[in-house]
């Protein structure tokens, strides 16, 4: 299990967009599960929507996003989301909810990899896609 | 619902993009998007979220569907697919355009497809449906 001090130490994100609580499970190139409770002081929830806090589809592709980045060990690079494949949005995520998520490797070829993943409330889903990403080396990604 | 409900269900800051009206008909519409350096979703270096750019396009096919088919209750169902050319980031001082096309309507549903269109390039698209609550 990672908690927030050894997730500090591997994501480069910070507020307003760390979007992992915690680690829970982890098996390197296999699959992770991650978690992130939502709470109602989430900046974006005063914006999305005012009378209506509703957590909007993209922050869970990032929430996704960012614990999927904990599949693979890339020294020296940075993983950067260029394509979102089969992305539903099944039930809506509301402050109290706590959003388990987990991801699976579907193939990983030099510095592209694809995952699966799945975003559960309560163990009923709540979102799923299919993210690709692309690592460039940290100082390409600082240019 | 009433019409104040459904204002206040419009996304305002920090997540409303800043997206123009250019031109619209029924089936297409294209509207203009610019980026700012003090953005607040805008990270340490500049660095901008591709999530941002999936918000915009999503926000984009609804003001479209606002325009043309009026104001009401809508929800993202899904998207079906999403692409990022890395090279916007090098484009970001620059006004892009928002092309949207109304790929089908049944029922509730709004399928389409969106793209942010530089000098002919196309950095970013996806397909998008939205759902009438």
């Amino acid at each position: 299990m990672l908690k927030i001090r050894d997730i500090y130490g591997i994501l480069p994100h910070r507020f307003p967009f760390l979007m992992v609580d915690r680690i829970v499970s982890l098996e390197k190139e296999n699959k992770v599960v991650g978690l992130k409770n939502v709470t109602v002081n989430e900046p974006y929830f005063q914006g999305h929507f005012p009378d209506e806090p509703v957590m909007p589809a993209v922050m869970i592709i990032e929430t996704m996003a960012q614990i999927g980045g904990f599949l693979f060990d890339m020294p020296g690079k940075r993983g950067f989301v260029i394509s979102v494949n089969k992305a539903k949005f099944k039930r809506m995520v509301i402050p109290g909810d706590q959003l388990i998520i987990e991801c699976s490797v579907v193939v990983h070829l030099g510095n592209k990899a694809t995952i699966n993943a799945v975003a559960k409330v309560d163990d009923k889903v709540v979102a799923s896609a299919e993210l690709a990403y692309n690592f460039v080396d940290v100082n390409e990604s600082d240019e | 619902m009433n019409d104040t409900a459904i204002l206040n269900q419009t996304q305002s800051y920090p997540m409303k993009m800043s997206v123009s009206n250019v031109d619209a008909d029924a089936s297409k519409g294209e509207f203009t998007a610019n980026f700012s350096a003090d953005d607040y979703y805008r990270e340490e270096g500049g660095f901008i979220p591709p999530l941002v750019f999936m918000e915009l396009l999503g926000q984009t096919a609804e003001k479209f569907y606002i325009t043309s088919d009026g104001e009401c209750k809508r929800y993202l169902a899904s998207i079906e697919d999403f692409s990022l050319n890395e090279d916007i980031y090098d484009n970001l001082d620059r006004d892009f355009s928002v092309k949207v096309n109304l790929i089908e309507k049944f029922g509730k549903l709004y399928r389409g497809h969106v793209s942010l269109v530089l000098d002919n390039t196309v950095y970013c698209e996806g397909t998008y449906v939205h759902c009438n609550a």
